[in-house]
This record gives C-alpha cells, structure tokens and sequence, in this order.
C-alpha cells in the first residue's frame, strides 16, 4: 500500500501531503547517505542507517584507541562513537554541529560521527562509498 | 535424611522418568519386539538410581537397580518382554511411587519395599517351579498394610494383584485382567504421585525474566534515586513555606494592629453614616486588614497542603522502598528458578576424579560437601572445566604416590575435598588437597628461566603464587609429573574473570593446597562498587572487591605500598592506570583492596559513590579488544559507567612499566569557581572584576535564593556573600548551607559592611570561613579567596 492509499483510507486525502508536495509528485528514491568529516565527504549505502541523531553526552573511555571517541547511551543501548577525523586524518570542522548516524554492520552497531546533517541522496554523487561491513572489521578494538 | 528441597528436585525428576518407563513398559507388553524405546528406558532407570542413592533414597535407588539390570538384559535380548514381567515392571514403579508419595509425607522410606519388590521377581525367575510358600503375599500384606491408613481402596487392589502374580507367568491370559484392574483402581495412586509442583521451563524463558528483571532493577533504582531527590524537593519547599509564613506573620502582625486602633475608630462610628471624613481611613484599614488576613489564609492554607505534600512525599517514599523489596525478592526467586543444587553437578566430578586418580596411579578419596548450595547453571557450566582443571592438578601433582605418602607419614590414601557455600553475593567453591603443597623453590627457578623474575629480586610467597597465573607460565615441564602446579592457571583466570569471579591460592609445603574460586550468584544481575576516579563513575563488581579502606593524601604521595592490618600490598592509582587527571581530594582517599588472583593490590579512587545491583552489558565486537573494562552498566539516570576489569588493567600497567610506557598526562588544572552574592551591581562587578582577573571563574547571584539555585546547577568552589540582601539574607544562606553540609566544599567568606563584632561572632558561629569588611581592596578579596578555596582544590 503507498502513501496515496493510505492517506485515503484514514481520511487525510483533503489534508496536504507532507511537505506541500503536489500528490502526483514522485518521492525521490533513498539509496544512500552522504556526510561530512571535514572536508572529507563519506557515503554509507541507506541500508546501513538505522537513524540519524543529536549528539548527545559521549563519555570517554580512557586508555582506548584514538579512533574510539568514546561511548553513548541511546535507549538503553550504549554504542561506540566512532570519530572518522582520526581513522581519515582530518578534523572535525569547529562550529558545525555534529550529527551521529547510527550505522548498522549486521546487527552490530556504530555511531559515526558526522560533520552537520547528511545528507540522504538517490544517486551517490561525491562521497567515498563506505562498505560498513569491511569497515567495521578493518576498525574494530583488536 | 537428605536436605528437603534437595528431594524436592528429586521428586520432579523421578516423575518424568517413571512417565517414560510407564509409557516404555506399556509398548514392550504390546508389542515384545519393539525394542526402540529400551535404550531410553535402561538411561532414565539409571539415572533414577543414581539420582536416588544422591538423596540417600535406598530403597528407591535399589529397585531402580534392580531395574536397570533387567532393561539391560532386554536390551541385549537376553531376556524376553513377557507380559508377567511387564507386570513386575509396574510393580517396580508402583513400588516407587509410593515410596516417593511416603517421602514426600515427610515418612520416609518402607526400609523393606526393596526386599519385597525382589522376592517379587525371584517368583517370575521361579515361573518354572510352584510357587515357594505364602511368602510373596505374606510381603505383599505388610506392605498394604502400611497403606491402608490412607487408602484402603487402592490396598484391595494391590493385595488382588499379589495375588495375581502369582499365578500370572503360568499363563498369558491373566495379564489383560491386570490391565483393567489397573485400569481403574491403580491410576487414581499414580494421578496423585504425579501432582506435581513443578513445571518445566526453557532456559530461555528464564534467562527473559531474567532480563527482564534487570530492566526493571534499573527502573527500580531510578526511582528510588529521584525519591530522595523529591525529599530535598521537600525540603526546600518546606523551608521556602517556613519563611513565606513568617514574611506573612510579621506582615499581618504589622497592619493588623494598625488596624486595631482604627478599629475603636471603627466601633463608635460603625453604625451611624458613614462619615466623610472616616471613610478614606476606614477604606485604607479594610483592604490592608482584608489583605493581611487574607494572605495569613492562604498561608494557613499552604501550610496545610505542605503537610499533606509532606505526608504524600512520605507514604510515596515507603512505597518505593516496598517496591524495592518485592523486586529484589522477586529476582531472587527468578535467579533461584535457574539455580540448580551443586549437588546433582558433583557427580560429575566424582566419575572424572576416579578417572584421572587411576590414570596416575594415585589412591584418592574424593569428598564433597555443600550439596544443596544453589549454583546457576550458566556459571556452573562456565566454569566446570575450571574447576575439573584444578582438580586434575591435584590429582596429577599435588597428591603424592601411595609410597611418597607413606613414606612422609600420611595415609596412603589422598584426600580431595570439594565444597561449596554462600557467601553473600557469592558463590565459594573451594578445593582442597593433603598433598606435598605447592613447591615454591620451583616457580621460582621456572620463573627464573623464562626471565619473567630478576635473579635479586625479593619476591614473598604471595608474588610467586601470583606468577601462576601468567599466561605461558608452566612449571610442568614436559614429562615431569613430580613438578608443581601451573598448567593453564592463566585460562582459569581468564575464566573467572570474564564471569566476574576470583581465584585465590593457598598452600602449605606437605599439608596440601587450597584453591578458592569466588564467582557471582548471578551473571546478569550483580552488585557492584561504584566509585569515581579523575571524574568519571566506574563499578567493580562486589565479589572482586575484597575490602574498603581510605589513606591520607600525604602518605599516598610516593607511597608504593599500602599496609592494612599487617598485609602490606602494592598500591596502584586508577587515575594514573587510565591515565586520567587527579581530581584531587580532601585529606583522605579511597582504598579499593583488590584479590587479583590471590594476590591483594590497593587501588586508590577519587571517591566512593555506593553499592546497587545491576545489569552488566558487555561491550559488543566492535569494542571486544578493550581489555581494561568489562563492559558497561547504565546508571539510574542514563549516565555509562565503565566496569573495570581489574585483572586486566594491572597485568596492562604491569606490562608497560617493564617497557616505560606508562604516560601519566599532566593533571589539568580547572578554573576554580567563585560565586559572588551581593545586592549589589557594583560590588558583584568590582569583585568579579579583581577575581577573574586572578584566573578564577566568577558567578554572581543577588541574594541567597538565587545563590543556592546557582550552586545546585554549578561546582562552586568559594562563595562570598554579603549578609543583607532581599529575599534571602546572608545568615539565612549561611544557615542553609551548613543544613545542606555544603560549608565543607564550598567555604563561605562574608563580605560586609557590618563591622561590629556581634555580626562577626554570629558569622562565625554560622560557619563562615572568613569575615572581610568593606570597603575593600583587590588585595585583601585575592588573599581571602586564595586563603579559604577549600583545601582540596589545591592539589
């Protein structure tokens, strides 16, 4: 059943579609999430992201690799950040807010910290494209 | 007689094994030559036997004997399923369940069910001959008659029975009358036999709940937490009503006998018209007397509700205590629900015990003890290979030969004991050998070789013991069965120190040797330590914790060592391990006594925090390598705290001190903070001015209800305040302060104009640290603030 649908059946087809989108209008298809470490641009497939968050508290955990920014707590799940500035070798823009993208790698879960919102493309367009899997494998605690 | 509940489990078990062999019987009578059910029918009468004699049931365990030997001799086909013995079977089982239903009375065994049940089947081996006297009905009776008392029914039907067999095995005709006989009156024993108060669950499940449980533990904490914050709620409400009222007293007092004297104005001209001239006076006494008493109402009124709010906050209070207590006892009896007695898992020691003794030629006599202790399944399996480790080394090197044990003085004959207890949070498995003692001389020589020790160093028995455990370290040097212990003690360690548990050795040359395995009650719920150190919270769980002790600040300065009650052990400072900042402390700080493998160490924290139980979450792959904690627990508040892993992050720091690579980062001074509370503009600017100039950070409030709302949001370090304010004077804030116990961390200097005396003594006596008269210069506030910043900040 696609939006259209179901907005008919719960009575909201008088209501605008979200976003003032003329209803015929095609909803560009997700496929890939683009952000920011620097001035790095790093692509993630869409299947990999299981939500895009506000950083919140991140607590440091002494005496562990550079790469492991630290831990936070997200509904009861404490999750690695993971800072890409270090893994990249760059930095984190000063004064852009930071958003986590919390990256699913086969039910083991990454937050990557990002420069600003990412952007979710159709077409990967400049960004590296991240295979989360390898990736997790080549970055994780030995 | 066996422990209760150690029947208990007894009882569930034996149930579903006479289930099959009921079930087993019935398809061998219908059909001798299915034999696919015999196999499982020969285990679960073994197994009976076994788990019998375990709870010293005898009788029970002898006729099971008795039993298996026949299902065995089926089994190889020797023997034939006649419908006679299938009769005896049933017997064998009833004889069972009786005896089970007389235990469970709280009777005990028939001390003669045995020997009647097997004169039963001498007369089926006897089929052949006449039946031998009146014996068999002679037994059957006085078994009967022991029934009778609770069920003469079922009584007839058995004596009917014994008679039966009797003539039984002469024909085959006879065994469909038992059938029905049993049909009916023998089924109603069985249904009461089988009334069971156990269910079977999957491990599963339990583990769920159990989880579950610990979701609810953290949700029980947090409550439990903000209760105590809604009575400090209480509190200052209670202290804002306790002004408000005494602000409203004084302000009804006030106009109230202002009024009064209007009011005799008010009497001689009530009546009459209301005069011009009265009235303006009248208006002004009627709306501040109506407002006075209005307000006193409304006091009257709040004061009122703060005592229900009080006893609202109190009742709310006792109930979470209540709640607390349900649930910790609601997760005891769910941990209990995954508990099995240690007692059903000895047996498979004792099989191994026997196994390795022969194998090495050594005479043992394997004693266990602590039957009914409750141990979790998940634990015990974790650490049966641990505890099987430790007892082959026993076995293996540190009981003697039957010779060398003569020769010493011994008896030839090795004792092994293996006990097992409480001990508050934890489980203690201890196992102890007579044999020659771990033999120091060799660790060290071993050591010596493998250069894990220098040749002058100075190493007590309590090091060498230590060096056991070093992975790679092994004094069983090849073929040499006669050298000391050591094989794999590292992979014990690891073991328990993944269940969050601890190893601990004692030995004595030619009296044998001890070992203590400690581990937690449970693996998912845990208490734990929490402390902090360089200004994060950490936990250790509470079984590694072996003491608490504190030392002062100026000993612990080089100190390398740290002496408790004669036992002098290493010190080791977790802000240096983790290579945080010192947050510094007052004049003492905390002492966590470790027992790292037998080994004690001291390790200094910043301070303590408390002790709950909760939920340990490991790290997941991506953080596995991380050896220095254990994985995290979350607060009542959502806040992360790291479990240390003590056994790992000192053979870290043991490792990198060898190679200098410990790199303590230069403790970072923080700004220390002062607040500033003064009426006024210019004084907070001034002082403000001058302080931040010295490089402290500066908070400003303008009374002492804006301060102390400051100091709950902010560390404050110093407050300078001035004694008369709006809203909340000095002395007030003073006086709260000191309620609070804040005066300790954050001093108080008053800052006034008032220079007499009395003001100065009441300052004084209200706790203040110091009592500067204005006006002042930059350097007198500088000296002041620098003179009374609480001590610890100073570092």
């Amino acid at each position: 059943m696609d939006n259209e649908d179901l907005e008919k059946l719960q009575g909201f087809d008088d209501l605008e579609p979200l976003g003032g989108l003329d209803e015929e209008a095609v909803h560009p298809e997700i496929n890939f999430c683009t952000f920011n470490v620097g001035d790095l641009s790093l692509t993630m497939p869409i299947e990999a992201v299981r939500e895009i968050i506000d950083v919140s508290e991140i607590l440091p955990l002494p005496r562990s690799p550079e790469h492991i920014r630290g831990l936070v707590h997200i509904r009861g799940d404490v999750l690695p950040v993971v800072d890409m500035a270090r893994i990249y070798k760059t930095a984190y823009k000063s004064g852009v807010e930071k958003k986590l993208i919390i990256a699913d790698c086969n039910n083991e879960f990454l937050a990557i910290m990002s420069d600003g919102m990412p952007d979710l493309l159709e077409e990967n367009e400049e960004g590296d494209l991240l295979d989360m899997v390898s990736f997790f494998n080549e970055y994780k605690v030995q | 007689m066996a422990n209760e509940s150690l029947i208990e489990f007894f009882i569930a078990e034996a149930e579903d094994h006479i289930n099959l062999l009921e079930k087993g019987i019935l398809n061998l009578e219908s059909n001798p030559s299915d034999r696919s059910m015999i196999e499982d029918m020969f285990r679960s009468a073994h197994t009976l036997k076994g788990s019998a004699a375990l709870v010293k049931l005898g009788q029970i365990s002898k006729i099971a004997h008795l039993m298996e030997d026949i299902f065995e001799e089926i089994k190889d086909g020797k023997k034939k399923t006649t419908s006679g013995l299938a009769t005896w079977m049933f017997r064998g089982l009833d004889a069972i369940k009786r005896l089970i239903k007389s235990v469970r009375a709280g009777k005990g065994e028939d001390p003669s069910a045995f020997e009647k049940f097997n004169s039963a089947l001498n007369q089926i081996h006897e089929t052949a001959k006449p039946v031998s006297g009146p014996a068999p009905l002679e037994t059957a009776s006085i078994l009967e008659a022991e029934m009778v008392e609770e069920e003469p029914t079922v009584s007839a039907e058995d004596i009917l029975e014994a008679e039966v067999i009797e003539e039984e095995p002469v024909a085959a005709g006879p065994a469909k009358t038992v059938e029905e006989k049993r049909g009916v009156g023998r089924r109603k024993d069985d249904v009461e036999v089988m009334e069971s108060k156990f269910v079977r669950i999957d491990i599963d499940n339990v583990e769920q709940l159990m989880n579950l449980m610990g979701e609810l533990t953290i949700i029980k904490n947090y409550l439990v937490q903000q209760v105590s914050q809604v009575h400090t709620f209480r509190d200052e409400i209670n202290f804002a009503g306790r002004r408000l009222i005494s602000e409203v007293t004084s302000f009804s007092e006030k106009y109230e006998y202002s009024g009064l004297e209007k009011a005799d104005d008010k009497v001689s001209y009530v009546d009459p018209l209301l005069s011009e001239f009265h009235e303006l006076e009248f208006d002004k006494y009627d709306e501040l007397n109506l407002f006075s008493r209005k307000l006193h109402e409304i006091t009257d009124d709040i004061n009122e509700a703060m005592k229900s709010l009080s006893s609202f906050f109190d009742a709310l209070s006792s109930k979470v205590n209540s709640m607390d207590r349900l649930i910790s006892n609601s997760k005891e009896l769910i941990s209990e629900a995954r508990m099995v007695t240690i007692g059903k898992l000895y047996q498979r020691f004792t099989r191994a015990v026997r196994d390795i003794a022969l194998q090495n030629n050594k005479k043992i006599k394997f004693m266990t003890a602590g039957f009914e202790t409750k141990i979790d399944k998940i634990i015990f399996e974790r650490i049966f290979d641990s505890i099987l480790h430790i007892l082959r080394n026993a076995i293996a090197h540190g009981i003697e030969t039957p010779n060398e044990r003569t020769l010493n003085g011994k008896s030839p004959e090795g004792t092994i004991h293996l006990d097992t207890r409480r001990e508050g949070n934890a489980i203690v498995i201890e196992i102890k050998d007579d044999g020659k003692g771990i033999d120091f001389d060799r660790i060290r020589t071993v050591a010596l070789e493998k250069q894990i020790i220098m040749p002058n160093e100075d190493l007590t028995e309590e090091d060498l013991l230590h060096i056991l455990f070093r992975s790679g370290f092994s004094t069983a040097a090849s073929a040499d069965m006669t050298s000391g212990r050591g094989v794999g003690l590292d992979v014990v360690k690891e073991t328990l120190s993944l269940i969050n548990g601890s190893i601990e050795i004692m030995t004595e040359k030619n009296e044998g040797t001890t070992f203590r395995l400690k581990v937690p009650l449970s693996l998912i719920i845990i208490n734990v330590v929490i402390f902090s150190s360089g200004g994060m919270e950490f936990i250790l769980p509470s079984t590694l914790v072996q003491e608490l002790s504190q030392i002062d600040v100026d000993v612990l300065e080089d100190a390398e060592t740290f002496t408790l009650r004669e036992m002098t052990m290493p010190i080791t400072r977790l802000n240096n391990l983790l290579g945080l900042r010192d947050a510094g402390a007052t004049k003492q700080k905390p002492v966590i006594i470790l027992n790292i493998s037998g080994k004690h160490f001291a390790m200094v924290v910043d301070g303590l925090v408390g002790q709950e139980d909760t939920i340990i979450k490991p790290f997941g792959k991506f953080l596995e390598g991380i050896k220095q904690f254990a994985g995290v627990s979350i607060s009542a508040d959502g806040k992360i705290r790291p479990v240390i892993n003590p056994a790992a992050l000192i053979d870290v720091t043991a490792i990198s001190l060898e190679s200098g690579e410990v790199t303590e980062k230069e403790p970072v001074s923080e700004q220390e903070t002062i607040l500033v509370v003064d009426d006024s503009l210019s004084v907070r600017k001034f002082a403000s001015m001058i302080l931040e100039g010295k490089d402290y950070k500066v908070l400003s409030a303008t009374n002492g209800l804006e301060a102390l709302n400051i100091i709950d949001d902010n560390r404050v370090d110093l407050i300078i305040s001035d004694l008369e304010m709006p809203v909340m004077h000095g002395y007030e804030l003073l006086s709260e302060l000191k309620r609070r116990g804040l005066l300790e961390i954050m001093p108080v200097v008053v800052l006034t104009s008032r220079s007499s005396e009395s003001h100065k003594n009441k300052a004084f006596q209200l706790g203040a640290s110091d009592f500067l008269i204005k006006p002042f210069d930059e350097t007198t506030l500088y000296e002041a603030a620098k003179k009374n910043i609480a001590p610890h900040h100073l570092t």
